[in-house]
């Protein structure tokens, strides 16, 4: 699955104005809600429902990336966003490093086959170190984009 | 001299192998000082490294190789096998009995 075919542009953040994991989570569904891919009135919900999946174990997987996530029906495909944070957000990593990425996913109840290809997807890229170094550079969500389709089409090798 | 062990084990799970039951495994595998990969198919990922697991993307029934080599590979395996054979002690998966946790 290409990352371009699930991030979507216009929720990217490239300067999330967060330090703690619930101001992080909250920042980037609230920006898939503005970019209009999910509804506000789910906003709350699917915030509180990423954060009681954190309390399982926590998304932030290290090397400063994090990919919290959650299943609900207010989406009909795999739907993510990406946020990048210069001070570190405080996600209590399995490393206990502070992250700088984090892809947010939403996917359908019924798909879980997709949320694996979309995790797998991101994860596979993420190993590149190029890929991570490139993207906490990027300044804009144009430069993002560009990242992402880049990493889609193996440029970054 | 150097210890190798192998198992094939098979994915139960209905949501297949996603990060909650990848964790556990990283968890288990790190109790251990032998290299250890699990294959599917033509991948193969460190059992130690989360990135490198969810790349497996093991829907529910996938046939999983796993394999350690050095001190302890045997128990290691043995280990991770019964992670699988336990469906991850996921109540959601229905083979198991509830454990009366809350998870």
């Amino acid at each position: 699955m290409r990352l371009t075919e699930f991030v979507v542009p216009d929720s990217i953040v490239t300067d999330l104005d967060a330090s703690t994991k619930a101001e992080a989570i909250r920042g980037m569904v609230e920006s898939l809600s503005s970019a209009g891919r999910i509804p506000a009135e789910d906003s709350d919900v699917i915030i509180s429902a990423i954060l009681k999946r954190e309390e399982l174990g926590s998304t932030g997987i290290g090397n400063g990336v994090a990919v919290p996530h959650t299943k609900h029906a207010a989406v009909d495909q795999l739907t993510a966003t990406v946020a990048l944070s210069t001070r570190g957000v405080d996600f209590a990593s399995l490393d206990g490093e502070a992250v700088h990425i984090l892809f947010l996913l939403i996917s359908p109840p019924d798909l879980p086959g997709d949320h694996l290809r979309g995790l797998e997807s991101i994860s596979r890229h993420l190993r590149n170190p190029n890929f991570c170094n490139f993207l906490r550079q990027a300044q804009t969500s144009t430069e993002v984009v560009e990242l992402l389709e880049e990493a889609d089409n193996n440029q970054l090798d | 001299m150097t210890y190798t062990a192998q198992k094939t084990v098979r994915v139960g799970l209905e949501q297949g192998l996603h990060m909650v039951p990848c964790s556990l495994i990283v968890r288990t595998a790190e109790r251990f000082s032998c290299e250890i990969q699990i294959q599917k198919e033509d991948r193969s990922a460190d059992a130690k490294t989360m990135l490198d697991l969810l790349t497996l993307s093991a829907e529910n029934g996938s046939v999983l190789v796993l394999e350690a080599r050095g001190a302890e590979a045997g128990e290691a395996v043995k280990a991770l096998a019964r992670l699988f054979e336990s469906n991850f002690d996921d109540p959601a998966s229905g083979s198991q009995p509830a454990t009366g946790s809350d998870r």
